[in-house]
């Protein structure tokens, strides 16, 4: 009676559990926010059967490839976690067949331990879902090794050989999972010691065999290189135990067992009803280990990078207040010059650059960049993009082409990569470059379908694309100029080609601000008319009472006024830092607490010039 | 045993049933009738009025006319014809009748029909596709280097050798195997595979700049800089003698352009040439090879050995590493050339062979046809890098006389950087025709007159390959016989550091090359593109 019942909670138990790690994923991790990322690791997928078949051509292929494929569903969000909580799933469901094998019913709370893994990976937003699938065809293959019914130590040793080449072309390294797991279960079960002693150098060897002499591997390609993972070390260092912890138990698992047997079989008796003292703790460990296994999620999460990779997300999907509220210094964590590019291009986006500048950290490169840190910028495969963005916004299409392909020799044929690039193409009417760019793109998942229509449109693009390319062509420079400009010159130039270009006037502007130039800024206030400004910006206002207060001279605001709202503003700051005397660290912290949006913080404070 | 039998003949059955409906309903067609339609087919790639070598690799093609079916006859005046056919005008040809239709018509013509059934079943046959087979081979080997279109930063690149009978691609050396480590100027001596060297540069990890020489199986890792070349070698030429190598010294720089089709470009800030004495590993040149007040760059051997062939052009700026240099856009080049006394190791003086005052335009590139009669150069409007130019093109000249001809095979885009083929026959070149952006590889046939015929696109197995290719084949160069050295041969050895030093008697003027003299090795880190992650 108890069966049935039991059987029905432990599925309720399980369908809870993976529910609640589904809406974990989904809803605080986003795995779409790893789609938008430019992580080494997260792969590129295209439908094409070429594509397929470099995946064919070394070890660890197939796993790479299945995961490269499941990947693409992160654009989806709530398909991703899907994707992660039934890899975590399987896993779990490998683990609990292995380890019952192993040591009957006991011990299998362990069976956590692999997703576990999974789950803190993604914590820290790295995409393991290669070693996951890797790991999952090693734990399968052996479960599959310890549940076929073989006689003979031959017979094991050879279905064990075979299954390792198939482990080592389909999954690489995970190769040495199953290796080991088969070596524990031979020990520990079948008393076949030498075999499973045996089981460990054998599935070390096949590397060798099979990658360096089979495919012509370098030996440190063959071992290291079938990974099925590319990522900085901490996270390598990470996947490394992922990859350990499955042996490690198992192994644990066995030694347990045979410490417990070896004590049973001195004499401990066991009380009827009763628990014996090993499986005391092994209940409060079944209630304390999905405890301590939630909170360590729980807490592993890394806010700073999941704020970081929302800020990528929002500013590729033009989320601009999202950007900005993402990253407010109030939002605290990391704020770089790449944060600082995409808070700008948001804050234009939303009519609010002149009047909000200041309410963000500025520097010369966020708003868009400086010839002299180039290098800085080609580090990242985050910068390049984000200035291609900033580029193309303003019209400056052999820039945002050259950044693009930046990007692109870092992270490969992301797709939204090689619609930048098949947009800038199209806008310079390279009709060859732009049909192998979409040619490419049109194998994407995602992007496919926008790619196919724009093939199939030929000359009659879809009206967004059309439109788009009809405004860059309306900014596009038609003079040619080497080299990196200096930032004014460049958007000087870009006004001079249409002086209807409001984001090239409101960059001019924040930059003249920026580098304190009022005298710049009160020569150009005047053309605030033209971009139908019906009242003078926030930090204009500021910046043209300043002026007026150096000069003695006021600048022609076109009818305009500056409002008392501002004058009011500067007299009380005037106030502030007259009341601070010579302290300027004690001036500093007061203004900043009531007055660090302001312009008049930035210009007195503020260490930028245009030193460029 | 009945049982046996039943499910035998239960698998047996349906399967000739299933082939019999296939050969039925998608079988090839038989044509009794059809239009002829007064034009040649659209076919991609263009493999119409071509020269092909008996022993290339069957041309696939794509037929770009719209159709349910589409047939192709191939013929020529001997042997058998064939067909094939294809339902979705993807022409993938049978190696070996298309091998013995070419070796049978070797000298000959070799015939497409192409036949086009339409929606309304009804059959067009298009004007004859003519082709001349070649009764000279091109060489078997094709070496080169697949990179993404790189700006500043590289990634996955790799040296390939590929089949021109087949299709058969294989790794020569992959950066992976060091690294992400950049490699460049494969130079082999006289076509031949025994003796060639390969520029390394490195990585994430520094294993150093250097040179791999192989001779006969033997790789050695060289690092030509010395006290007074203070950067890496650059471009290369193998005497003919394989006991030198002359080589470049260039301060390459990179920037990028606000409103040409192609952003990119590069030029040379300072370059000396050199020679490295194989042997007994020295490095030496002259005065008039390094001139502080020029640019010379390009050096390649005239196939006797005697003469030394490069391109200077004077320096127009003075000093400084300011991008883009003062007047970059004058920078023209020179074809000049000196004789070299591989015995005594004496020099000659400098000649002018061709002035770019005289035909104002920027020559780079000679290479001079293994018969010695033929040079082959390419010509741009400024600068030395004519990859990133439109307006590079090919030019031969007859070393006889002196005159020179821009070759019909040139097209609107950036045609460079070729390669002749060990009999003179062939050349293979890059070309961006394509698409502006990716250079491919083309093949052209040169007849006695020196006059090269319509070129023609390394061929695939699959028509669509280049569709969606993003990798530029990079310095193409036509090799008689596959690369023995294993890639990881020739890792390894950049993997071990050990580079070996050169002497280098003073006896040169020169040696700017990125560095003051004394300044001590500074290259690595002077180059304009690096690695990514």
């Amino acid at each position: 009676m108890l069966g049935p019942l039991r059987r029905r909670l432990s599925v309720t138990l399980g369908a809870a559990c993976f529910l609640t790690v589904w809406l974990y994923v989904w809803l605080r991790l986003d795995p779409q926010l790893l789609y938008f990322s430019f992580s080494p690791a997260f792969p590129p997928f295209l439908l094409t059967s070429r594509f397929f078949q470099t995946f064919l051509a070394h070890p660890g292929g197939l796993a790479e490839y299945v995961s490269a494929f499941l990947s693409q569903l992160f654009f989806y969000a709530w398909v991703g976690a899907l994707v992660i909580t039934a890899a975590a799933g399987l896993l779990c469901l490998t683990t609990w067949s292995f380890i019952a094998k192993l040591s009957g019913r006991r011990a299998r709370a362990l069976c956590f331990l692999p997703p576990l893994f999974l789950l803190f990976a993604y914590d820290r937003y790295v995409h393991a879902l290669g070693p996951a699938v890797a790991l999952l065809t090693a734990t399968a293959f052996a479960c599959l090794y310890v549940g076929i019914p073989l006689r003979g130590r031959a017979q094991r040793l050879l279905v064990f050989v075979l299954f390792c080449g198939a482990v080592y072309y389909a999954a690489g390294v995970a190769l040495l999972v199953y290796a080991a797991l088969c070596g524990v279960f031979e020990v520990a079960t079948g008393g076949r010691r030498l075999l499973g002693v045996s089981c460990f150098p054998v599935g070390a060897a096949i590397p060798y065999v099979v990658g360096a002499l089979g495919f012509g591997l370098r030996l440190r390609d063959a071992y290291w290189g079938a990974l099925v993972f590319r990522q900085d070390s901490v996270a390598r260092t990470m996947v490394f135990a992922f990859y350990l912890c499955l042996p490690l138990m198992a192994g644990g698992v066995a030694l347990f067992d045979r410490i417990s047997k070896s004590s049973r079989a001195g004499g401990i008796p066991r009380s009827p009803g009763k628990a014996s003292p090993i499986m005391r703790p092994r209940r409060a460990a079944s209630i304390a280990l999905p405890v301590a296994a939630a909170a360590i999620i729980w807490f592993s999460f890394n806010a700073g990078a999941a704020r970081w990779l929302r800020i990528e997300r929002s500013s590729r999907l033009g989320n601009w207040a999202d950007v900005l509220h993402e990253a407010h210094p109030r939002a605290g964590g990391q704020y770089d010059f790449m944060t600082n590019r995409a808070v700008n291009r948001a804050l234009y986006h939303q009519h609010r650059l002149l009047d909000e500048l200041c309410s963000y950290p500025q520097e010369l490169r966020g708003l868009l960049y400086s010839p002299r840190q180039m290098d800085e910028t080609l580090q990242s495969p985050y910068a390049p993009m984000r200035l291609s963005d900033t580029f193309l916004d303003l019209g400056l299409v052999n820039e945002s082409e050259h950044m693009a392909q930046e990007a692109f020799d870092h992270v490969g044929p992301r797709p939204w990569v090689l619609q930048r690039l098949a947009l800038t193409e199209i806008a310079k009417g390279r009709g060859q470059v732009v049909r192998l760019f979409l040619h490419v793109l049109s194998g994407d998942m995602m992007y496919g379908k926008w790619a196919a229509e724009c093939l199939a449109g030929g000359e009659h693009l879809p009206p967004p694309v059309q439109d788009e390319v009809q405004r860059l062509r309306s900014l596009m420079v038609h003079s040619d100029t080497a080299g990196w400009l200096p930032t004014d010159t460049l958007l000087v130039g870009l006004l001079e080609r249409n002086n209807r270009n409001q984001m090239a006037f409101e960059y001019l502007m924040a930059y003249y601000l920026l580098t304190k130039q009022l005298d710049r800024v009160a020569e150009n206030i005047g053309r605030l008319g033209d971009f139908g400004y019906s009242r003078i910006p926030r930090h204009c206002e500021e910046a043209l009472l300043l002026h007026a207060l150096r000069t003695g001279r006021t600048a022609d605001l076109r009818g305009l006024t500056i409002s008392e709202a501002t004058v009011a503003r500067y007299a009380a700051f005037s106030r502030l830092i007259r009341d601070c005397g010579n302290d300027r660290a004690a001036a500093f912290q007061a203004a900043a607490r009531e007055y660090g949006d302001t312009y008049f913080f930035h210009y007195v404070f503020s260490p930028l010039e245009a030193a460029q | 045993m009945r049982k046996v039998y039943y499910y035998a003949a239960l698998a047996v059955v349906p399967t000739a049933l299933a082939a019999a409906c296939y050969a039925l309903f998608y079988g090839a067609p038989v044509i009794k009738t059809y239009a002829s339609v007064a034009r040649l087919p659209r076919i991609w790639p263009d493999y119409t009025a071509t020269v092909i070598p008996p022993n290339m690799a069957p041309l696939d093609f794509r037929i770009e006319e719209p159709g349910k079916r589409y047939l192709v006859r191939f013929s020529g005046a001997r042997g058998q014809p064939f067909e094939v056919w294809s339902r979705t005008g993807r022409v993938v040809i049978p190696a070996g009748a298309w091998k013995r239709l070419l070796e049978e018509n070797r000298g000959g013509g070799l015939r497409f029909d192409v036949y086009v059934r339409a929606g309304d079943g009804h059959w067009s046959r298009y004007e004859t596709i003519t082709n001349t087979i070649a009764a000279e081979e091109i060489d078997g080997y094709l070496a080169y280097r697949l990179i993404d279109p790189v700006y500043s930063i590289w990634s996955v690149m790799g040296i390939y050798q590929r089949s021109l009978a087949g299709y058969d691609e294989s790794l020569v050396l992959a950066n992976g195997s060091f690294d992400n480590g950049c490699m460049n100027c494969h130079t082999f001596l006289r076509n031949g595979t025994a003796t060639m060297a390969i520029q390394v540069r490195p990585g994430r990890v520094a294993y150093g700049a250097g040179m791999l020489i192989v001779r006969n199986g033997a790789v050695t890792g060289v690092d030509t800089r010395t006290q007074f070349s203070p950067s890496p070698a650059a471009y290369l030429s193998w005497h003919p003698s394989g006991r030198v190598l002359a080589f470049s010294v260039n301060k390459v720089r990179q920037f990028f352009h606000g409103a040409t089709a192609e952003v990119r470009d590069v030029m040379d800030l300072e370059s000396d040439l050199g020679l490295l004495l194989v042997d007994s590993k020295t490095v030496t040149t002259t005065p008039s090879i390094s001139m502080p007040d020029r640019l010379e760059t390009y050096p390649t051997w005239s196939p006797d050995g005697l003469y030394l062939y490069l391109c200077s052009a004077p320096l127009l700026w003075s000093g400084g590493d300011r991008l883009p240099p003062e007047r970059y856009a004058e920078v023209r080049y020179d074809l000049m050339r000196i004789s070299y006394d591989v015995e005594k190791g004496t020099w000659g003086e400098v000649e002018t062979v061709l002035s770019a005052r005289q035909t104002g335009k920027s020559i780079t590139l000679p290479r001079i046809s293994p018969d010695g009669r033929w040079l082959l150069f390419c010509m741009a409007d400024y600068g030395c890098f004519p990859i990133h130019r439109e307006s590079a093109d090919l030019y031969m000249m007859d070393l006889g006389t002196g005159r020179y001809t821009r070759l019909e095979i040139n097209s609107a885009q950036s045609d460079s950087w070729h390669s002749w083929s060990s009999n003179g026959r062939w050349i293979v070149f890059s070309s961006r025709r394509l698409d502006g952006l990716l250079a491919r590889p083309y093949f052209s046939y040169v007849d006695q007159e020196g006059e090269a015929h319509k070129p023609f696109l390394l061929p695939q197995k699959d028509p669509d390959f280049y569709d969606g290719y993003l990798e530029t084949y990079n310095l193409p160069e036509l090799i008689k016989e596959r690369i023995g050295v294993r890639g990881e041969g020739l890792a390894r050895v950049i993997r071990s550091g050990k580079w070996a030093k050169v002497e280098s008697p003073v006896t040169s003027a020169s040696v700017r090359g990125g560095g003051r003299p004394g300044a001590g090795p500074a290259g690595e880190d002077e180059e304009p593109w690096r690695p990514g992650q």
